[in-house]
């Protein structure tokens, strides 16, 4: 080595690692719940890290605070289900209650979208999480908290459920792995993903079978699978749901890829607000390492080995892209990369990785265990195979369910979720959050199929079905989804990070009357950017709520901008944010 | 699409029609710049690693969104149809794109303070000037509502954050070219920017003030607010914005020539006469605005002249009785030690070997390398020229554009010159030449890397065009440096004409900057020994010279502690300041006379590294290698005997001290008195003069301004001497 290279003091590449883990401890034990800067000197110290380097991922995530935070910190849900069934109300309460409270010990908020999307609205208070109370309730909840008696937040445990995509229904888990690890039979397992012709369930819908093979025909020595179960776009519950009450089809998924492709460890990122499922999940890894399914000679094969880290993500919506989540386990800023190189070639640390939602490790499990024929033996009209799907916003019985793929939109909202609320009338729902864009009802009797949706310039997505009633404003919801992306917007490139914000204040304007003749065409220009230009999904997806609403719900949003008027008497009230 | 063997290569594109076949992995944007096709860029700098987030060089690749030119590398199309089809076709400037790249730039003007500081100032801002060019100078969206502020701590550096468009670029800069890691994004989204250590103002964080950041900053988000005060003995000091309007400057940020003010003066020549000598050392080199220069390279007597003088240790100390300036000192011919001089074939002189007009930039090899002149330059006619110093030759070559046009200048002019200039291969004839000219590869080596190691099979052969190679071999306990070839060096051959292994590893002076190369191809230089046998004859007995030379040099480091002299970098030092014990009394009269020397403040410190009865005392050792050489305003550089100086230019930012592993540069205040100019720049407003401290890096310059160091004249004991490494490992041997 050269003298040069002995006096630099560079950063060794995975210096990193854990960083998260160790910032948040230092905040936990904060008598003041924030991280002071001789503490984050320290990190930098101890790491060999430089400041900057610290500093940016510190100041990057939400969840960790440089300033002392309020004693009592609020944060209302005001996305999507939360903003459709009571949030604002909710909000205006517990500012009215509260007003004048000195910010040092209480702060109203808002959070972004928390994955409780039946249960709305919700809430959270310091670091516990309150979903479906009233504002009454509510102020209750804030109440004895300041009190120094917080009540415990709501709770989501596994319920006993006949599941048609669990082939064990309790008997014999991990069968499936038992017989690989005999048969080794790579081939045929990849043979079996693509001939059930196994998507994506994450919303991209990329070949599950040509994941697996571009990585498993690298040469590389070091791959990795990542399971992402970082759900966070409104309206998504599939992967909570999963991980509650199939966490074993998720772990026997990931454990069949790695050994698969040829990866020895695998990453389950899950998002931090989802404690008991990561509860669930490391006590479902413990039972696995014990019974040998896991870790070094899996079930006695010295030439198996393949372990897995739970890894709680910092937080942010962004995160679920692929490759900011990648950037998140290098404990860096969880930042997009350009992409190509794709994952498969240059992922984790620079490895080739399998990156694959939740659902689609756990159908992948199914599949192997029952074969491609049942999968498509699964179905309607005409369409294969099985999804979850969350339903929420104004229907009866809001909630997760298993149905087939190809049912029409309004079978699924009548006969899962028991119709719209209230016997109200659908005048448009989101197939798949905000990410969608909203369809308007004459489309409720599409099929929920991949090629379907996307030639009605939509998507089956991660499955997150909003339903939006009459009385709702869908240039309101078009705003409600723009803001989300503003929010979460990571901010390196310059077409999201801007762009984000000036169609959130166009928008605004829009709702409060002050529509320009100049202004279509602006936003035009500004959408064609933004799907163009933008590095990853959430910029090029940020004008899909509202294209979508300027095309199917032309004469309301007209109403507003001609006339300035709302027809369902929501904008123009002067008192939303 | 080309293949050699079975393995591809190449890969074809179509950029706006035209066919550009460009290697793998080549970005989008490099293939289209070298083809001259324009592609607008601000997150983008050549000499740091491409992020892709300001989007302006988005282009069309038929694919689901547009791409960065600048980080989308071309790679073989698995999936094309046919196999004669392109890999890649790309629309740089269709409607589409160009409303795309519109819209960014209003997306940024809305939130720009237009004209921001840089534009008032140096009229460069990069992002204002191409939202004129595309018509983006009024932004249809609303204006950021609250300013994002202004930091006025820094000494040197205004940070208007409301200017700032996230390009990353002096984060990268401040990282990847001066490592220094102080700038980083900080925040999320809209509300993201770019901070300092932990969000300090820049004034109180770890910031030196290199500069580096600002020269980098497309926009008035970083800007100087003080100038460095470069002196040139001649010429008048250019205006920034007169040097901004010439070509040659066209990539080189106002903030940079701003800062360094008096780093470029114009100079007029009457026809006749001469701007430098072949032979003489300069640090600066010349651009020519009007007129015509001669280059011409004289006889090769002026090797038998260097030959001559160069000395010994014993007749160094005799020649101290000869005006310092006159005498060459030893470091000039190192390296040289091998060029058997006999005279050779006369070669034609006083014939201009090449004339150079406006526009031409010429002496920079020399003003680069800190190395003699290897032609003289003589006006032609009248000429008007600019005089520049190395930092700004140094950012000049940071283009890859104008290097490129470098190497086309060095194989059409210099290259001819550079085999001339060697005795060994004069009787090349020009036709030869020329026919080596399409065949030779120009290779860039990164400071410290290997070009080839010992042992390696030989397959080319190797002219110095500019920088320090060093060649070590290997022994018991570490590597031996036998030599370090400056430009104009030849080697390689020794394995070409012998057993085809290399007798020793070559590799690039470390940590000071890169090495260029001419490689001739070893079946070239095989066909090139046939058909001159002449050339082939001066080789070998270089060749047998170099075997003898090597076979002393072992004998003689038998019974020295060679690892540790190779631990210390002993070896390294052109000028130990090694004192000797048994005549020393401790009565620090050397100390003292160096503080007399230079404004009352030391530059050695008599303590150090004791070997046997000798004392190393701490104080610069002019390494011939120097790690300390990376200086942001060219304030330390190397004087023609390669000696280490620092100027009073020096910004006080710590890098040479950073890096100096004997920490033998040190930084100390030294009061100045401020006057009005560069008080308003700091913000403190008074109209009278004011003292303040400035910090100041000091290492010895061997007292250069005198006759001989003063640490030794004073040394009543003559216990302090000044000795090479080689010296003084003979003198313990003794």
């Amino acid at each position: 080595m050269s003298t040069s290279t002995l006096l630099r003091v560079l950063p060794a590449e995975h210096n990193t690692e854990g960083v998260f883990e160790e910032l948040k401890d230092i905040q936990r034990q904060n008598p003041l719940h924030y991280l002071p800067k001789e503490e984050l000197q320290r990190v930098a110290e101890r790491r060999g890290l430089h400041l900057r380097d610290v500093h940016a991922i510190a100041s990057y995530y939400p969840h960790f605070h440089l300033e002392p935070p309020a004693k009592v910190a609020v944060s209302v849900c005001d996305d999507m289900s939360c903003h459709l069934r009571g949030a604002p109300a909710l909000q205006r309460r517990l500012e009215q209650r509260f007003h004048g409270a000195s910010p040092a010990d209480l702060s109203i908020g808002n959070v972004s979208c928390v994955g409780r999307c039946e249960h709305a609205p919700s809430f959270v208070v310091n670091d516990c999480y309150y979903d479906g109370l009233s504002p009454e309730e509510a102020i209750d909840a804030v109440v004895q908290t300041i009190a120094g008696h917080p009540t415990s937040g709501s709770s989501y445990r596994a319920r006993a459920m006949n599941l048609a995509s669990d082939p064990y229904d309790g008997e014999r888990p991990y069968s499936v792995l038992r017989e690989f690890a005999k048969s080794r039979d790579r081939d045929g397992l990849i043979a079996k993903l693509k001939a059930a012709g196994l998507k994506g369930m994450g919303g991209a819908g990329y070949p599950t079978n040509d994941k697996w093979t571009r990585v498993r025909e690298s040469k590389s020595l070091d791959k990795y699978i990542v399971c992402n179960a970082d759900e966070s776009e409104p309206g998504t519950l599939k992967d909570r749901f999963i991980l509650t009450q199939l966490p074993h089809l998720v772990i026997e998924g990931m454990v069949l890829a790695g050994l698969c492709v040829g990866a020895r460890r695998g990453y389950l990122y899950i998002r931090h607000e989802y404690q008991e499922q990561e509860e669930i999940l490391t006590a479902e890894l413990n039972r696995c390492a014990e019974q040998g399914l896991i870790g070094e000679g899996i079930l006695g094969y010295a030439d198996l080995s393949f372990e897995i880290v739970v890894f709680v993500s910092p937080g942010g919506y962004i995160c679920g892209e692929e490759t900011a989540l990648l950037e998140a386990i290098e404990g860096k800023r969880a930042e997009p990369r350009n992409k190509p190189p794709f994952v498969a070639n240059v992922g984790l640390w620079g490895k080739p990785t399998v990156v694959n939602n939740v659902e689609t490790l756990a159908f992948a499990t199914a599949i192997a265990a029952k074969g491609a024929d049942w999968w498509n033996s699964h179905g309607a009209n005409g369409f294969k195979g099985l999804k979850f799907v969350g339903v929420s916003g104004d229907v009866q019985k809001p909630g997760m369910y298993e149905v087939p793929m190809g049912i029409k939109y309004s079978d699924l909202i009548r006969e899962y979720a028991g119709g719209p609320l209230d016997g109200r009338e659908i005048i448009g729902f989101a197939p798949s959050g905000p990410s969608s864009g909203y369809l308007p009802a004459s489309m409720l009797d599409l099929p929920m199929d991949w090629e379907t949706l996307n030639k009605a310039k939509s998507m089956v997505g991660s499955g997150a079905i909003v339903v939006c009633c009459e009385g709702r404003c869908m240039l309101d919801m078009a705003l409600n989804s723009v803001r989300f992306y503003r929010n979460e917007s990571c901010g390196k490139c310059v077409p999201c990070r801007i762009g984000s914000q000036k169609l959130v204040e166009i928008l605004q304007r829009w709702t409060q009357g002050g529509y320009k003749d100049s202004d279509m065409s602006v936003v035009k220009e500004l959408f064609h950017a933004l799907r163009q230009t933008s590095i990853c999904g959430l910029g090029q997806i940020l004008p899909k709520p509202i294209e979508s609403v300027l095309e199917h719900f032309k004469v309301e949003v007209d109403e507003h901008l001609l006339n300035g008027r709302c027809p369902a008497g929501v904008c123009f009230r002067g008192d939303l944010p | 699409m080309s293949h050699t063997g079975t393995e591809q290569t190449e890969v074809r594109l179509v950029i706006d029609g035209q066919s550009i076949t460009v290697p793998i992995g080549t970005t989008i944007f490099d293939a289209a710049r070298t083809h001259g096709i324009p592609i607008p860029v601000l997150c983008h700098q050549q000499d740091i690693t491409p992020v892709g987030v300001c989007r302006m060089c988005v282009v069309d690749t038929h694919e689901r969104a547009y791409a960065a030119a600048c980080i989308r590398k071309v790679e073989p199309n698995a999936r094309k149809a046919k196999p004669e089809d392109p890999d890649l076709v790309v629309e740089t400037n269709s409607e589409n794109v160009r409303a795309a790249r519109k819209t960014l730039l209003e997306l940024m003007m809305a939130d720009h303070p237009t004209p921001c500081v840089r534009q008032q100032q140096k009229k460069d801002c990069e992002l204002e000037g191409l939202a004129a060019e595309y018509g983006a100078t009024t932004s249809p969206y609303p204006h950021r509502e609250l300013t994002r502020g202004r930091d006025t701590t820094s000494p040197i550096i205004l940070v208007d954050h409301a200017a700032c468009i996230l390009c990353d670029r002096c984060v990268r800069a401040c990282a990847e070219l001066r490592d220094n890691f102080v700038i980083a994004r900080q925040g999320k989204g809209y509300n993201a920017g770019i901070a300092f250590d932990l969000g300090k103002p820049m004034g109180s964080s770890s910031c030196v003030s290199c500069g580096e950041c600002m020269y980098s900053c497309p926009t008035g988000a970083l800007t100087n607010t003080v100038s460095v005060k470069h002196e040139f003995k001649t010429g008048t000091p250019c205006e920034t914005a007169d040097l901004m309007a010439l070509d040659v400057f066209q990539h080189v940020s106002g903030n940079f020539l701003d800062f360094n003010k008096g780093a470029v003066v114009k100079r007029h020549f009457k026809k006749g006469e001469f701007f430098f000598r072949e032979g003489e050392g300069s640090s600066t080199a010349f651009y020519i605005l009007e007129g015509l220069v001669d280059m011409y390279i004289s006889t090769q007597q002026a090797h038998v002249h260097t030959e001559e003088q160069r000395g010994t240790f014993s007749s160094r100390m005799r020649s101290k009785l000869v005006n310092r300036h006159q005498h060459r000192r030893q470091g000039e011919d190192m390296g040289r030690t091998h060029v058997v001089v006999d005279g050779g074939l006369e070669l034609p002189c006083d014939q201009p070997e090449g004339q150079r007009g406006p526009g031409a930039l010429f002496g920079e090899m020399s003003c680069m390398n800190a190395h003699p002149h290897s032609t003289t330059a003589r006006a032609a006619t009248d000429c008007v020229v600019l005089e520049m110093r190395r930092n700004i030759v140094d950012m000049l070559r940071r283009n890859k554009t104008f290097r490129e046009n470098l190497d086309e200048l060095y194989l059409t002019h210099t290259l001819e010159l550079h085999l001339r200039k060697s005795p060994v291969f004069s009787s090349l004839t020009r036709e030869f030449i020329q026919a080596l000219r399409s065949k030779v590869r120009l290779v860039r080596i990164a400071p410290g890397e290997i070009i080839f190691k010992q042992g390696d099979l030989a397959d080319a052969f190797y002219l110095v065009r500019r920088g320090f190679v060093k060649v070590t071999e290997s022994c018991a306990g570490g590597d031996l440096v036998l030599a370090y070839l400056p430009a104009g060096s030849h080697f390689g051959e020794p394995a070409l004409l012998g057993d085809g292994k290399h007798m020793a590893t070559c590799s690039a002076l470390d940590n000071v900057d890169h090495v260029d190369l001419v490689r001739i191809a070893g079946e070239d230089f095989k066909e090139m020994i046939r058909l001159f046998p002449q050339v082939h004859a001066e080789l070998q007995k270089v060749h047998d010279e170099h075997m003898r030379e090597n076979q002393k040099r072992m004998a003689n480091i038998s019974d020295v502690p060679l690892a540790e002299f190779l631990h210390q970098g002993l070896v390294e030092a052109q000028s130990l300041l090694v004192l000797n014990l048994d005549n020393c009394t401790r009565c620090d009269q050397c100390v003292k006379a160096c503080a007399d020397a230079h404004d009352g403040v030391t530059r050695l410190v008599r303590d150090g590294l004791r070997v046997d009865n000798f004392l190393i005392a701490t104080s610069c050792r002019h390494c011939r290698d120097p790690l300390c050489m990376v200086c942001p305003v060219g304030a330390i550089h190397r004087q023609v005997t390669l000696d280490v100086t620092i100027d009073d230019t020096c910004i006080g930012c710590g890098e040479c001290a950073q890096n100096c592993p004997y920490g033998n540069i040190n930084l100390h205040e030294f009061e100045v008195t401020l006057h009005g100019e560069e008080l308003a720049a700091l913000g403190a407003g008074q109209a009278h003069a004011k003292k303040a401290t400035v910090r100041k890096a000091t290492s010895c310059n061997l007292c250069n301004e005198l006759k001989e160091p003063s640490c030794v004249y004073a040394c009543p004991h003559d216990a302090a001497h000044r000795v090479t490494g080689e010296e003084f490992r003979d003198m313990l041997k003794k």
